[in-house]
């Protein structure tokens, strides 16, 4: 066992690391579709669009400043203001339309995904496209060096998910947003004007969703195709954590990005992919609320 | 005063309720009986806009409550104890309390007198309320619409599936309100206690006001209860 850390150490040391920025990205992302799922009862498929443009975005911005810190600096605001409006627009013309009816938001957010992906497809081009990170700097360890701005893409994701936690947690918009998922009839009674908190829910989500965008582009560039895993990974994440869960999230998203890690690192990612889809397998058989349910947000 | 008038109610494309006309006094205390069906918590949910309403109308003094939205009606000081609690499970006691204090931004007077009402809950405002027994549950959904300081309370079966000193502890809790001058319109299907509490009784059948009586006089002679509720003994 000494010998094997001696001689692989380094190389997990490493994978934790990238996991574990993996891990805070995922949950970034993978929470804006729980809180939607949990609260709105519906399956956002362009979630993963909302990602996308964050990033895209992200690189217009680098663009028209063609500075990388102010570019960021813009992108990190007006991304999720633009994306949380977009969302704000589709949950009042096309959502409310429908009456969040469960089979049909699936049906009208896939619509919606195709929309997003050509209008960006258009408007961006087929290219993929690199943008620079604010910054560089490498923080050395004994054996390499690894890159200081991951480290802040982690940082930033713990800050914000902080963040919701506290917004669910101890304001009133938070407090309406959890009675409205667990009783939206008598929420009314209560006074909460429940359109406005699907509509903050669906906006919160899909900001999330492109803050994640913004953070993640400098680590692997924009193109108008790459909401697709997230998505995917989202879902297994949501799954596994349980509907509307922040803790469930956080802790499925750990699990599913340091084993991805791991497996990616000392074997191969289509692996990592694998054993995450048998994790789900297992947890719709043995606890299909997922780990925590919708119960413990 | 709460008055409804000729109101007609739908779920989808179902009439409930057919022309229903009531008034409910400030500090009045209003029974409605009637069977299984009969339309009594459809009123209730109509009144707090939860329910479709076809034709009528519904007002508070001189706001005309059938033309809000659902979520603005309890501003208006209308309290709603809905059928089986339905409290907020998975949010603590104090939680569940809070979404009745911020309906009109009640003080922490309001709850501390919501809470001389109901001492017991004092020890249990950090549990989750759906952990409760049924008991509790009752005392905090009453709890949580009293927190919104109402003018008027709507309450559902209040002591169904509760033990009966639970159940006179809800009663003797209607009675304490009628003083403080809160109209209690009650639907129940326990017919002692309600002909105790109540100052006016009226009978539902199929979606519409059958009869209206006075509980003393139903007391002494149930023929009315005997056809509406099918209840045989003598209270």
């Amino acid at each position: 066992m000494s010998t094997w850390l001696n001689d692989n150490g380094p190389l997990l040391f490493l994978a934790l690391l990238d996991g574990t920025v993996t891990a805070f990205v995922l949950a970034l992302i993978a929470l804006g579709l729980s809180l939607v799922f949990g609260v709105m009862r519906i399956v956002n498929v362009a979630h993963g669009e909302l990602f996308m443009l964050g990033a895209v975005l992200s690189w217009f911005a680098f663009d028209l400043t063609n500075d990388p810190l102010w570019g960021f600096l813009t992108a990190l605001v007006l991304a999720p203001v633009i994306v949380g409006s977009i969302a704000i627009f589709s949950d009042r013309f096309i959502l409310r339309k429908i009456s969040y009816h469960p089979e049909s938001t699936i049906v009208a957010t896939i619509g919606l995904l195709y929309v997003i992906q050509q209008l960006t497809l258009m408007f961006f081009g087929p290219e993929v496209r690199p943008v620079e990170a604010p910054f560089y700097f490498r923080i050395q360890f004994p054996w390499f060096g690894y890159s200081g701005y991951k480290l802040l893409v982690a940082g930033m994701s713990a800050l914000c998910l902080s963040g919701v936690w506290l917004l669910m947690k101890r304001s009133k918009l938070g407090l309406y947003m959890r009675a409205t998922q667990q009783d939206i009839e008598i929420a009314k009674t209560f006074g909460v004007p429940t359109q406005k908190i699907y509509a903050s829910v669906f906006a919160l989500g899909g900001g999330l969703a492109a803050l994640a965008g913004v953070l993640v582009v400098p680590i692997r560039q924009a193109d108008h195709l790459m909401g697709l895993e997230p998505l995917l990974l989202s879902f297994i994440v949501v799954i596994i954590g349980g509907l509307g869960s922040i803790r469930g999230t956080i802790v499925a998203a750990f699990i599913i990005g340091i084993s991805d890690g791991i497996i990616s690192v000392f074997y191969e990612p289509t692996l990592a992919k694998m054993l995450a889809t048998l994790l789900v397998a297992m947890v719709l058989v043995l606890k299909p609320g997922g780990l925590y349910g919708e119960d413990q947000a | 005063m709460l008055k409804i008038n000729n109101l007609s109610s739908r779920y989808a494309q179902v009439k409930v309720l057919n022309k229903v006309t009531l008034k409910v006094k400030e500090g009045e205390i209003l029974g409605l009986l009637g069977r299984n069906g009969a339309g009594k918590s459809t009123l209730l949910k109509s009144i707090m806009g939860l329910v479709e309403v076809v034709s009528g109308s519904i007002s508070l003094d001189e706001n005309i409550l059938s033309e809000q939205q659902a979520h603005n009606i309890p501003k208006y000081g209308i309290g709603y104890v809905p059928q089986g609690r339905r409290l907020f499970p998975e949010l603590m006691v104090e939680e569940n309390l809070k979404m009745g204090l911020l309906v009109r931004d009640s003080s922490t007077d309001v709850l501390d007198w919501v809470l001389s009402l109901f001492p017991l809950l004092k020890s249990r405002m950090k549990q989750k309320s759906g952990t409760l027994s049924g008991g509790e549950q009752q005392m905090v959904a009453t709890a949580r619409a009293l927190c919104l300081q109402p003018k008027y309370l709507l309450m559902d079966e209040p002591s169904e599936g509760l033990m009966p000193s639970m159940t006179e502890t809800i009663l003797e809790t209607v009675e304490k309100l009628k003083t403080e001058n809160v109209g209690i319109l009650l639907v129940e299907q326990k017919i002692e206690g309600t002909l105790r509490v109540s100052d006016r009784i009226v009978f539902m059948e199929n979606g519409s006001i059958s009869e209206e009586s006075d509980p003393q006089k139903l007391a002494e002679n149930p023929e009315s209860l005997m056809k509406y509720v099918g209840v045989k003994a003598r209270y």
